[in-house]
Formats: structure tokens, sequence, C-alpha cells
């Protein structure tokens, strides 16, 4: 009988979450399978673009923050054009 | 998300332009304060930062004839931050107030600390691919639906379950896994469309 393998299951086979014999029928599976291979590397790709993101968050300051900033340092530009 | 890179760097030499230099600003600011941030620079100082290297590049951009041979539209920013910074680390080097435990060098920098240019670059190119791919994010967030958005951001982001995920916004546990596809993919499009128009500038 054919197995139906979901995103679900690839997402947990990369996230190395599956139990040994789920994770030998994901492989098997993906072997068998050009379509499966293509969406885990599709998967895989997603998984390093969002570790990418999730780091890129360092660069961001509480929403706040960030508009006390945008509006202080925007006066400032504009005032210091002004008196040229 | 600003305009592509070559299209803004026309756009800015009309410094009557409003549209285009907020687009600028909304799309730089963070990248040069972060980056004086990691160099040392206190929030307020940075601040100042901004506004300097804004204000230089405003000045600079009707007379700015870009030659690509030169370096990248990114290296130039950096130059303009890096000297900005620079030039701050010296006005303080000379204040009487500089912690004695914290001795400067003639150039105004705490010894200590990496300050090499091979580790400002990788400083600086972290922060510029950190901001890129929050514009990307930004743009995307107004192009998905909110109901995609919340659940990308409570399973990707946050690290709740796609069990959770989906009971909490009453879907299913696979549209909570395309949803998180749907919105990684379109930030991916993003980011190589813009590290493509980048190559060009």
């Amino acid at each position: 009988m054919k197995t139906t393998i979901t995103d679900s299951d690839l997402e947990s086979y990369l996230s190395d979450s599956l139990s040994s014999a789920k994770k030998k029928q994901v492989e098997t599976a993906v072997s068998q399978s050009p379509k499966l291979q293509a969406r885990l590397d599709e998967l895989r790709q997603e998984r390093e673009t969002l570790e990418a993101v999730k780091d890129s968050f360092a660069i961001r300051l509480p929403e706040s923050e960030e508009q006390r900033i945008i509006s202080k340092v925007s006066g400032k530009i504009h005032t210091s054009l002004q008196t040229e | 998300m600003p305009d592509t890179p070559p299209t803004l760097l026309n756009r800015l030499r009309d410094q009557q332009d409003r549209h285009s230099w907020q687009r600028f600003f909304d799309g730089y600011w963070r990248l040069i304060y972060a980056y004086a941030v990691r160099q040392g620079l206190a929030p307020d100082d940075a601040e100042d930062i901004v506004q300097e290297v804004v204000t230089d590049v405003f000045r600079s951009m009707p007379q700015f004839e870009y030659d690509r041979s030169k370096g990248r539209f990114r290296a130039y920013l950096r130059t303009i931050t890096h000297n900005r910074i620079t030039d701050h680390q010296r006005k303080q080097a000379r204040q009487p107030t500089v912690s004695l435990e914290q001795p400067v060098s003639d150039d105004g920098r705490q010894p200590g600390k990496d300050t090499t240019e091979a580790a400002e670059d990788q400083l600086w190119e972290q922060d510029w691919q950190r901001n890129l791919l929050q514009l990307c994010f930004e743009k995307v967030r107004h192009e998905v639906d909110p109901k995609t958005l919340q659940a990308f951001q409570l399973y990707a982001l946050e690290g709740w379950t796609p069990k959770e995920t989906a009971k909490f916004l009453k879907m299913t546990i696979d549209s909570v896994y395309t949803a998180k596809s749907r919105v990684t993919q379109s930030i991916r499009r993003w980011f190589e469309r813009e590290l493509h128009e980048d190559e060009l500038t």
C-alpha cells in the first residue's frame, strides 16, 4: 500500500522529530518520488530562509521606540536642511 | 519596499522628490542606526549618526555621479556612515569625561574591540542583509491576508506548534504549513530580487 507523505511529515523529518520507523518510511517515499524530493528541498530552503528572517529581527527595536527615533531624527534632518 | 536601488538613486538626485527621500530614509535608517550601535555608540549618538549620514547623502546626491567600478551604493553608504562614526568617536575621545577605565586610541576607538576593517565590513554586510530581509518582510506583511500572516507569526516566528496555531486560528494544520510556506517563499523572492538589483548598483 502506498503511503501518503504530507508536508507535516516532511517538516517533522527535517526537524528530526519522527520515530525511526516513520523516518524510514519518509526516506523511502522520498527516494521513490522526485516530486516529494523536490518538496523536501523546497522545505529545506524555507527553513534556511526562516532562520535568516528570525535573525534579521536583531536589527529591530520595539515598534514604539522605532517610531520615536524616526520622528526625532526626521525632525532634526528637516531642521538641519532648512537652516542651510 | 523602497524602489529598486538604481531607480531610487536616480530619483534621489532631485532633492525636491520628497517621496523618494522618504523611501530612502525608511529603507536605510535602521541599518545606519544598528551599525552605529554595534560600533559602540550610545543610542542618542546613533540617532545623530543617522541624521548626519542622511543629510550627507542628501547634500551629495545632486552632484553624485554613480560609477559602478568604484563600488556599490551600499559600500558608498557604509563609507559615509563609517566616517561619521569615526568623527564622533574622535570628538568623544577629546572630551575629558571619557572613563580612564576605557582608554581610547588616537582614532577615537576603544582598544580591545575588534575594529579591523574586515570585521567592520562583515558587520555592515550582516546588518545590510538583516535590514533587507526586514524590508522584504514588511512588504510581504502587506501582501498576504491577515490570517495567513498571523499563522506565520505564531508558528514560524513565535514557536507555537502547528496544532496550537491551527486551533487558535480555527484552521487546519495543513493550512498552517501552507501559510508558513507562502510567507517564507514570498520573503525569499523579494530578497533575491533585491539582491539582484543590488548587483546592478
